[in-house]
């Protein structure tokens, strides 16, 4: 690996580190399907990072409105 | 002899003109329930009871001279992540069939039933929704009537395979990543996934609030358009639901195409190599008339942020759940919401920054075309069972990537009408796409395409009640 080249992705090692802060006690059965599906994700984060987004000027798509729910506007 | 396959609008016309009474209609949609539903498991709860008090109200109103609703008389059925008053909303699910019945009707079972609709039941759906073939380990899977060995498509495959089988004409639906196209396609059905915001969410269980849209399915087009109509206003307990006016569609649904700009979406939605898709589109593109090619620059990303933002926000939905019965939850559901916890914030933010992006790059799309021909699913219903799709050269998991062409669409919320066709042994739709509010626009080239014969919608041969 080169000193430019990203380093794997390890999904195991991501889900051991986090699994506590989660409060997620996760079954070892479990792992490697979990695992699958986390680096879905994580090919899927690698293509929207290379989207051509205009940096700092796309809003974010959801839109918030203050006001209680229940009530017209 | 009453047909279970009869339009809804011309029920409604014979109930209201009183050829009909309301009590026949709704006792024989419940005995083909009853004779077709151990088959198909479409349904998950039958409100028998219910239904007929509400027919024997109706037809009290109509020989007391009351005004009836457009739907007057017309069976209808629910996808139960919607509240059904009396019932626990199970979303496809072991644990929420634990908690208390439902209070109230969802919104959208309260707006079909002032419309003269008739509640007959609850239906089978993927588990909270996070599917696309109608699987359930619960309830067992929803199978196609088509053809009893293939996928409904999911994860609203209650809806498809009920209206299909003629249980009830028209179903409601939900649709994140396109859980009403994918089982319209797969199933032969009419099905509308409005404008993101378009119709209240209110008392409907979620899966992922940047996404979740609601819909009706119909076998055709005017019974789609009458039950869009009738569910649509705003109600403020959904902080999405935009304050727009009713936009009636069904007396617009005839105008035909006349003067609107339809082009077949190419490049991400290439339909080389998948020659069911293929036929579809093609056949779509010839009645419509359709002969320019739109790449639509984006729509992988689109995808890629729609698959982010579902795994993350529906796993925070879930979480608590996660901690503490990950085992109850369906195994084909639970180690995808249990990766969607892992997907850092960063990612999904970075994901609701793309779906800006690829909305702002579709509106430019529709300055020049008013209609978008896209494939719905890449090919026709599964057998029940399969787990790898072929596709592009590929083997990929196929619960994940069904919805690879329906995914963009709704990532950003455009009106979309799933249209069947009927060139081949199985079923399998095309997606009608406008511009964000413009379900008139798909609406107008599903009824064009019914009326050329590509998509009237045939009944299930085999399947006997």
């Amino acid at each position: 690996m080169s000193s430019t080249e990203k380093p794997a992705f390890d999904a195991e090692l991501v889900i051991d580190a986090l699994s506590p802060a989660l409060g997620l006690d996760i079954d070892p059965g479990l792992k490697a399907g979990v695992a699958v599906y986390l680096r879905v994700a994580e090919r899927m984060a690698r293509i929207v990072e290379a989207a051509p987004v205009p940096e700092d000027e796309a809003e974010l798509a959801p839109v918030f409105r203050p006001g209680r729910s229940g009530e017209d506007a | 002899m009453i047909d279970p396959f009869a339009p809804a609008h011309v029920t409604a016309g014979h109930v209201r003109s009183g050829e009909l009474a309301v009590i026949e209609v709704v006792e024989a949609s419940l005995a083909h329930i009853e004779a077709l539903n151990p088959a198909l498991a479409a349904f998950t709860d039958v409100t028998a009871e219910r239904a007929r008090a509400a027919a024997r109200e109706i037809d009290r109103k109509r020989k007391a001279g009351e005004s009836l609703g457009p739907l007057a008389g017309v069976p209808f059925a629910a996808k139960n992540l919607f509240d059904i008053a009396g019932l626990p909303t199970r979303a496809g699910s072991k644990i929420n069939r634990e908690n208390a019945p439902a209070s109230r009707d969802a919104a959208l079972i309260e707006r079909l039933t002032a419309a003269g609709g008739v509640l007959v039941g609850g239906l089978n759906m993927g588990e909270y929704a996070y599917d696309f073939t109608g699987e359930n380990a619960h309830d067992g899977n929803c199978r196609n009537p088509h053809d009893l060995s293939r996928m409904s498509g999911g994860s609203s495959s209650g809806s498809g395979a009920a209206t299909a089988a003629g249980m009830a004409p028209v179903s409601l639906g939900s649709d994140t990543n396109g859980s009403i196209r994918v089982p319209s396609s797969f199933c032969g059905l009419f099905g509308l996934k409005p404008t993101y915001g378009r119709l209240p969410r209110t008392r409907t269980f979620p899966f992922c609030d940047s996404l979740d849209h609601l819909g009706p399915l119909a076998r055709n087009v005017r019974d789609l358009a009458l039950a869009y109509d009738a569910l649509q206003g705003h109600d403020a307990h959904d902080p999405v639901c935009a304050p727009r006016a009713v936009a009636l569609t069904a007396p617009e649904i005839a105008r035909g195409v006349e003067g609107l700009r339809i082009a077949i979406a190419g490049g991400y939605f290439d339909t080389g190599g998948m020659p069911e898709a293929s036929a579809a589109v093609a056949s779509a593109a010839r009645a419509l008339g359709a002969r320019d090619i739109v790449d639509l620059h984006g729509a992988l990303e689109a995808r890629a942020a729609a698959f982010l933002i579902t795994n993350a926000e529906s796993s925070a939905l879930h979480l608590d759940r996660l901690r503490t019965r990950a085992m109850d939850f369906d195994p084909d559901t639970r180690d995808r919401f249990l990766a969607g916890a892992f997907v850092p914030a960063v990612w999904q933010v970075r994901a609701q920054r793309v779906r800006r992006w690829f909305h702002d790059e579709m509106l430019k799309v529709f300055e020049t075309f008013d209609v978008i021909i896209a494939p719905a699913t890449p090919c026709s219903a599964p057998k029940t069972g399969e787990r790898v799709l072929h596709f592009r050269g590929s083997d990929l998991p196929l619960r994940a990537n069904i919805g690879v062409f329906t995914q963009p669409i709704s990532c950003i919320g455009l009106p979309v009408v799933a249209a069947p066709t009927f060139g081949g042994e199985l079923p399998i739709g095309v997606q009608l796409i406008a511009a964000p509010w413009r379900e008139d626009l798909c609406l107008r080239a599903a009824h064009a395409l019914e009326e050329s014969g590509v998509s009237r919608v045939r009944a299930p041969t085999g399947l006997r009640s």
